[in-house]
């Protein structure tokens, strides 16, 4: 199972690129005057605004293999940081409201080591990634009785 | 026992400081764009119309008339000529064929307008207020009409008085230029560049009349002149 930030995320954003959207839509229904310049400052605003959401959702990488959990980061330079299912102790469903509206939301994960981190962040079905970890942690924990 | 967090503390001024500057440029880009749209305020218009005072080359020329296409917004064009077909306004059409002078005025037009020695080969936009032969046509709701012509149109004069724009207008012609109002230039089937001119066009009997300001000039031909500021 492999996942990335949700899309949600930037709901911000998109209502923003939106918003220009219905304003240029309105002007030239109305047959008010467009200004050029405007338009391409608009149109570099949407283009950015865009790139920049898709890089930074694939800026974070969270993957479920048969033995650990890996977590890849950025995009020129790597950082892949991996976690076996038995050094994990217990693992947090974390929602707030708009992110439980929407269906999103953050994977708390604790080691036995007593670290924690909120690795797992905006996720669409958090709940579902959690679940699909547990099942595989006690998988795991099942092939090795004597842990 | 103490305890510090400044690496989250770093984090979240940074995301607040990125997500600040993306709303920043929104509502900038959001503002520009309804100041200028809801005011009609052209910011081109007035960079170009403060920039060409302050540095510039003036001129005033009679020269043959070149095949040549603007899309701009101009105050006013003035037609006179006639069509076989129509002219259409709004969800209006005018018969153009009934008057070989047909006497068309464009106010606070915003579109393209291509044309060559006999012909405008395109009108296509929106005007404010269009007047055919003495009929006048006002916009509804401060709406723009929309406008065009759906074959050539034969034009026997054509002006834009004030604020027309040629960025680049490059061709082989004849006529007589003046620059600064005292030195006159003849030219005899020479290549003519103009680059960035700013002021009134008339064509009328063959004569592409030009005044106003313009950045860079270039002749060549028997003669070879280039000025620039």
């Amino acid at each position: 199972m492999k996942v990335s930030n949700s899309r949600k995320l930037y709901i911000p954003i998109y209502f923003m690129i939106l918003v220009l959207v219905g304003v240029i839509i309105f002007i030239k229904y109305n047959g008010l005057m467009l200004n050029n310049s405007i338009l391409i400052l608009v149109g570099l605003f949407i283009l950015f605004s865009i790139k920049f959401t898709e890089l930074h959702r694939f800026s974070n990488s969270y993957q479920i293999n048969e033995h650990s959990f890996v977590h890849k980061r950025g995009i020129f330079s790597k950082k892949i940081r991996n976690m076996d299912f038995l050094a994990i102790s217990s693992i947090e469903v974390e929602q707030n409201f708009w992110q439980r509206l929407l269906g999103y939301g953050d994977v708390s994960i604790r080691l036995y080591s007593g670290e924690t981190d909120n690795l797992v962040k905006h996720i669409n079905n958090p709940a579902k990634f959690a679940r699909f970890l547990r099942e595989r942690i006690y998988l795991k924990r099942k092939e090795k009785p004597n842990w | 026992m103490v305890i510090n967090y400044p690496e989250k503390r770093h984090k979240s001024h940074k995301k607040f400081a990125l997500k600040l500057f993306i709303f920043g440029i929104f509502s900038i880009t959001l503002f520009l764009l309804i100041y200028t749209s809801f005011s009609g305020l052209s910011l081109t218009g007035n960079i170009i119309r403060e920039d060409y005072l302050n540095n510039s080359i003036l001129i005033s020329a009679d020269l043959t008339v070149p095949v040549l296409s603007l899309n701009d917004e101009f105050e006013k064009i003035i037609i006179k000529g006639y069509s076989d077909s129509f002219f259409y306004v709004g969800d209006k059409k005018f018969p153009l064929s009934n008057s070989k002078e047909n006497y068309i005025v464009l106010t606070d037009y915003e579109g393209e307008i291509s044309f060559d020695e006999k012909t405008l080969s395109k009108l296509k936009g929106k005007a404010m207020e269009v007047s055919i032969n003495g009929i006048p046509m006002m916009s509804k709701n401060n709406k723009k009409m929309k406008i065009y012509f759906d074959t050539n149109f034969n034009y026997h004069s054509l002006e834009i008085p004030e604020k027309a724009f040629i960025k680049k207008l490059n061709y082989e012609t004849s006529g007589i230029i003046i620059l600064d109002k005292k030195t006159t230039i003849n030219l005899h089937d020479e290549n003519l560049v103009i680059e960035k001119f700013y002021g009134s066009l008339k064509i009328e009997n063959k004569h592409f009349k030009i005044k106003g300001y313009l950045k860079k000039l270039d002749i060549k031909g028997t003669k070879k002149i280039s000025i620039s500021v």
